[in-house]
């Protein structure tokens, strides 16, 4: 077993424990850093799936870590917390596979975009999600809403979140279908990873253009149904044989 | 050597109101007089109950409240552990007309400070009465009996906290200068609302308000523009026809609340369709009052449990009392013995003495003890405490 993959093992480990007891989620965000770094250092930078899965990962413990001093967001912090394990044991799964070579403006700006995207999505998401509910039990069941996050303060956390997230996605998007312009002679192809990520971000779109029209479950529906493509694009495509370069080989 | 606390007195469970309001015995003139009468005691009055506790003979209290015009089928009398477990009861909101409210928690402190003042407690009082309190406070803070608001103004303040989280700062507009709308402006400030802009078709009482609350006072006329500004909106005008209807209000990306407590309704209820209106009427604030009050009723098996504890606290300190008491006793009884006998001693040698015959008397006190609670339980009476095991 690789140190990378020692330590991606250790974070999981960690994480899983910080489910129940928040206080180690530092050192869990610490071992996925530095799994990250360990496999970037032996086989270059986001040369595989789970160098951006583990810093994505990483990233949002502790963001959810940041989380802990409000106890109404204590939802939010256990979504994030979950996701980060997803991205974990995605990242033990990918590990063992050889990197593959890439020009390195092409992997720091695709790469670098969707990390930020996925990141700010994620929080986005979790924050609007629990928004369209707190909106809807403040409409037809005011006597539940009380004590549930208050509504203004993830509407704030959701706008802010998915403005980023979505601009870093279009960044990510455009620089990846550029490059598959020059590599295989179209932007978009029917290649499950093409394919989800650009309905997903489709989809994103159409949620800001219905954003005063939509609200309760058809909101929250359509915002989690975009960001399922787009989390599909990065941890389900790579298993369906995709044309992408983060496919995983078996 | 039965607990030698008792409790007289009437509650809005035993005698109506007007029967209360002349028992009820004023902090300034009439309560330090009713002390000084009793010696030794502690009143509880407030405008549910006027409860006199002490140690001895309730005689003198009972005459106390009697005088007052009150008929003895309006006083109850409770003796020992049921005097001690009412007591607890009172100060965890258990026996108020509005089960956990806190306002009696500062009144029993309040009784037992002015009883302090005047020199009326005494070692059994002061421990109940503190024994109370913290027992008061931990039903509060472990519990959820306190929790939740049990009143309209309190329900659409909590609603209006699910809505933005923190209110201060925010714009409230108030449309009407009655008692409601003061009521809810006294809350809301309390919270930190910035501006208060008070809306009523006579100006002049707007602008009495409106200096109350240190607000703007502004006329019928210009509501379009303080709705504008508003984020939360409270309606309690008396207006025939909707005041606020959906077209008067702007575009907006931050939450509008309002609140509607007049009737008929000031607010349209198209509003509440908007999709960043969120309107509340006096129903819905009643529901979410009803929700709050089940809940806290659901509480009181583990506040009632808590007293149980308390009660057994304060019986294990009463206990301890009186046995060291009675040591003390013992020990001041055989050094007279020892002195009479030995007149002509050195007085250092009687302590000796006295020490070497008291001593074996407190270790069989122990073996004594530790033999009856080792025994079988108090079948009904418990014979050291008069203590009465509360029903199941």
């Amino acid at each position: 077993m690789s140190p990378a993959n020692l330590l991606a093992l250790g974070g999981v480990v960690v994480l899983a424990l910080g489910l129940f007891w928040p206080r180690v989620l530092h050192l869990g965000a610490l071992l996925y850093l530095a799994a990250a770094l360990a496999d970037a250092v032996a086989k270059g930078v986001f040369s595989s799936p789970a160098q951006p899965a583990l810093l994505l990962g990483g990233l949002l413990a502790l963001r959810g870590e940041s989380f802990l001093l409000r106890p109404w967001m204590a939802p939010l912090r256990r979504y994030l917390l979950l996701l980060a394990l997803i991205l974990g044991l995605f990242a033990l799964k990918a590990l063992p596979h050889p990197g593959g070579a890439l020009p390195s403006i092409l992997s720091l700006l695709h790469g670098g975009a969707f990390v930020v995207a996925y990141l700010a999505l994620a929080v986005g998401v979790g924050a609007g999600t629990m928004c369209a509910l707190q909106d809807l039990r403040l409409r037809r069941a005011p006597e539940k809403a009380l004590g549930s996050a208050p509504l203004w303060s993830l509407r704030r956390l959701e706008l802010g979140y998915l403005k980023v997230g979505y601009l870093a996605a279009t960044l990510g998007l455009g620089s990846g279908m550029a490059w598959a312009w020059g590599y295989f002679g179209s932007p978009l192809a029917l290649d499950p990873k093409e394919l989800s990520a650009f309905v997903g971000w489709l989809l994103l779109t159409l949620y800001f253009l219905l954003e005063e029209r939509l609200r309760g479950l058809p909101r929250a529906g359509l915002l989690l149904l975009s960001y399922a493509l787009l989390l599909f694009a990065f941890l389900g495509a790579p298993f369906l044989g995709s044309r992408h370069p983060s496919r995983l080989i078996f | 050597m039965a607990l030698p606390l008792y409790l007289v007195g009437l509650s809005h469970k035993t005698a109506p109101v007007e029967v209360r309001e002349r028992a009820a015995l004023d902090p300034v003139v009439a309560l330090p007089a009713a002390l000084a009468r009793l010696g030794k005691g502690v009143v509880l009055s407030t405008c549910n109950r006027t409860e006199v506790y002490g140690v001895g003979d309730p005689g003198k209290a009972r005459a106390l409240l009697l005088e007052r015009g009150v008929e003895p089928r309006h006083l109850y009398l409770k003796e020992g552990v049921e005097a001690l477990r009412h007591l607890f009861r009172v100060a965890a909101g258990l026996d108020s007309l509005v089960v956990g409210e806190a306002q009696i928690l500062g009144q029993v402190r309040e009784a037992l400070l002015l009883a302090r003042k005047h020199g009326a407690t005494e070692s059994f009082l002061e421990k109940a009465f503190q024994s109370a309190i913290a027992l008061g406070k931990r039903a509060r803070n472990e519990t959820g009996i306190g929790a939740g608001a049990v009143s309209v103004a309190y329900a659409a303040l909590d609603l209006a906290l699910a809505v933005y989280g923190d209110l201060s700062g925010l714009a409230v507009a108030v449309l009407g200068a009655g008692e409601m709308a003061e009521l809810f402006l006294t809350h809301l400030k309390a919270h930190g609302v910035g501006r208060v802009l008070v809306v009523n078709r006579t100006e002049e009482r707007a602008r009495g308000l409106a200096a109350r609350f240190g607000g703007e006072a502004y006329p019928l006329s210009a509501l379009a523009q303080v709705l504008a500004q508003a984020d939360l909106v409270v309606a309690s005008a008396a207006a025939p026809q909707y005041l606020v209807v959906p077209e008067a209000l702007p575009k907006r990306a931050k939450p509008l609340f309002l609140i509607d407590i007049a009737l008929p309704r000031n607010i349209d209820p198209r509003v509440g369709r908007l999709p960043h209106a969120y309107l509340y009427n006096l129903d819905d604030l009643e529901r979410v009052v009803e929700k709050n009050l089940a809940a806290r009723k659901g509480e009181v098996p583990k506040v009632e449990a808590l007293v149980e504890k308390a009660i057994a606290d304060y019986l294990e300190w009463y206990a301890g009392h009186r046995v060291r008491e009675a040591i003390k006793t013992l020990e001041e009884r055989i050094f007279r013995e020892v002195a009479q006998e030995f007149p002509q001693g050195d007085p250092l040698l009687w302590h000796k003495e006295a020490g070497r015959r008291v001593h074996p008397w407190i270790l069989a006190l122990k073996v004594g003890a530790r033999r009856f609670l080792e025994g079988p339980p108090c079948p009904q009476e418990c014979p050291l405490l008069a203590f009465r095991p509360p029903r199941p």
